[in-house]
C-alpha cells in the first residue's frame, strides 16, 4: 500500500513540476520580454531627442547604441536594431525595431509574446524595415527572436 | 500524505523570490524609463522657453537699433535743413527724447528678458513634469533653466561673438527626492535615485553676422549640449551637481554622444 502512494506521488510530482517550470519560465520571460520593450521605447525617444538636437543622423544612432547596450553586447548590436528617422517639416519621427533574444528560446510562448506586444498598425513598418535590409542578417536573425518596435514622434 | 503536500512547496521557495525580483526590475526599469523622459521633456522645454526669451529680446534690440538709426538719419537731416533755428531745436530735443526711450527700452530689455525667461521656463517646465499648472507641493521635481552661457545680450562667445556653438541657454530638470511609500522604499533601494536631465537651446538668426543687432529674425531650437567652463561652475556650485567627469571637456565629449 505505501509503496503504491509513494509512486502515485511521483507520478503527481512528474505532471506538476513541467507546468510550474513552464509557467515560471514564461513568466520570466514575459518579465524580460516587457523590460526591453521599455528600454526600445527609450531608446526611441533618445534617438528623436538627439536629431531634433544635433541634426545628425550618426549621432541619433549613437544614442540608440548606447540605450540598446542594456539588452545586447555592443559588439553584436548592429545586427539587432535598425533605426529609420523621418523628417516631414518640424515633424521628426523615429522609429526602432529591435530583436529581442528570448533568454528561454525552448518556449514557443515567446512568439506569441512578440505578437502581443507588436502593434497591429506598426506592422508594415516592420516590414518595410525587414524589407530594406535585404536577406542579411537581421532577416536570419528573425528567425528565432522577437521583433520589438517603438516610434517616438517630435515636434521641434 | 501529510509527507506529499508540501512538495511543489521547495521549488515555490526557490522560484518566487525570483520571480517577483524579476517583476520588480520590470516596474524600476518602467519608472526609470518614464522619469528619463520626463525629465528630458521638462529639460526641452526650460531651455526652449529661456532661449524664445532670449530671441525675442534679440528681436526687440534689433528693432531698436533700427529705430536708432533711423533717428541718427533724420537728426543728420534736421541740422542740415533750411528750417528756422527754434523749430531746429524743437525737432532735435523730441528726436533726443525718443533715442533716450529707445536706450531705456534696450536697458529694459536686458534686465527684464532674463527674469522673464526664468519664469517661462519654470512654468513650462512644471506643467511638463507634473501635468497641473502650478505644479503640486513636495513632488520632488523640479525644473529651472540653469544658466545662460554668456550674457543676455549679443557679445556672448570667448571673442566677443554671437554664434551657434555658444550662445545656448540650458534647461535643467530634476528629480530631487527619492520617492515615498512602501513600494517605493524598495526601489529606492535598487535604482530609484535622484536624478537630473539637462538640455540646450540656442538663439539664432540666419543673417546676424556680429556688432548690434538690426534685423529681428531671431529664432530657436534645440541644441547639442556644449557647455562652457561659466555654465558648467554655474551647474557645480549653484546647483550642486555631481559629475563623474571632472573637467567640463570630457563632460561634453560624454554629453554630445
Amino acid at each position: 500500500m505505501r509503496n503504491n502512494e509513494k509512486g502515485q506521488a511521483a507520478v503527481e510530482m512528474a505532471i506538476v513540476l513541467p507546468l510550474f517550470f513552464f509557467f515560471f519560465f514564461a513568466l520570466a520571460e514575459l518579465c524580460l520580454l516587457y523590460n526591453a520593450r521599455q528600454i526600445v521605447d527609450l531608446s526611441a525617444f533618445r534617438a528623436c531627442r538627439s536629431f531634433v538636437a544635433a541634426e545628425d543622423n550618426d549621432q541619433a544612432e549613437q544614442a540608440v547604441k548606447q540605450t540598446l547596450c542594456a539588452l545586447t553586447p555592443l559588439t553584436e548590436l548592429t545586427d539587432y536594431f535598425d533605426l529609420s528617422l523621418f523628417q516631414e517639416d518640424n515633424r521628426i519621427q523615429a522609429t526602432v525595431v529591435y530583436l529581442y533574444k528570448p533568454v528561454f528560446p525552448i518556449l514557443p510562448l515567446s512568439r506569441l509574446f512578440g505578437r502581443l506586444f507588436l502593434s497591429q498598425n506598426l506592422a508594415p513598418a516592420v516590414a518595410a524595415l525587414l524589407a530594406k535590409q535585404g536577406s542579411s542578417s537581421f532577416q536570419e536573425h528573425l528567425a528565432h527572436t522577437i521583433p520589438l518596435l517603438a516610434q517616438v514622434e517630435l515636434v521641434r | 500524505m501529510k509527507k506529499e503536500s508540501g512538495q511543489i512547496l521547495v521549488p515555490m521557495l526557490i522560484f518566487l523570490p525570483l520571480l517577483l525580483m524579476l517583476l520588480f526590475s520590470v516596474a524600476n526599469t518602467t519608472l526609470l524609463v518614464r522619469d528619463r523622459v520626463r525629465l528630458q521633456n521638462g529639460a526641452d522645454a526650460a531651455a526652449l522657453s529661456s532661449a524664445e526669451w532670449q530671441a525675442n529680446g534679440m528681436n526687440r534690440l534689433a528693432t531698436a537699433n533700427l529705430s536708432l538709426a533711423g533717428i541718427a538719419l533724420l537728426k543728420a537731416y534736421v541740422n542740415h535743413s533750411n528750417e528756422p533755428l527754434k523749430q531746429q531745436q524743437a525737432r532735435l530735443a523730441l528726436l533726443d527724447g525718443e533715442i533716450r526711450f529707445l536706450h531705456s527700452v534696450k536697458s529694459d530689455i536686458l534686465t527684464v528678458i532674463p527674469i522673464e525667461a526664468e519664469k517661462a521656463a519654470q512654468r513650462n517646465g512644471l506643467r511638463t513634469l507634473i501635468g497641473k499648472e502650478g505644479g503640486r507641493a513636495n513632488s520632488g521635481y523640479g525644473i529651472a533653466s540653469a544658466g545662460v552661457s554668456g550674457k543676455w545680450n549679443f557679445d556672448l562667445g570667448p571673442d566677443g561673438s554671437f554664434n551657434m556653438e555658444t550662445n545656448r541657454v540650458f534647461g535643467l530638470a530634476w528629480r530631487s527626492k527619492t520617492k515615498k511609500g512602501v513600494l517605493n522604499n524598495i526601489f529606492n533601494l535598487m535604482t530609484l535615485k535622484p536624478a537630473y536631465d539637462l538640455a540646450a537651446a540656442a538663439t539664432y538668426s540666419p543673417s546676424y553676422t556680429g556688432g548690434e543687432p538690426l534685423v529681428p529674425d531671431f529664432r530657436t531650437k534645440l541644441a547639442p549640449i556644449i557647455l562652457t567652463e561659466p555654465a558648467w561652475r554655474f551647474l557645480k556650485e549653484e546647483h550642486g551637481l555631481y559629475f563623474i567627469h571632472e573637467n567640463y571637456e570630457e563632460l561634453n565629449a560624454a554629453l554630445r554622444h
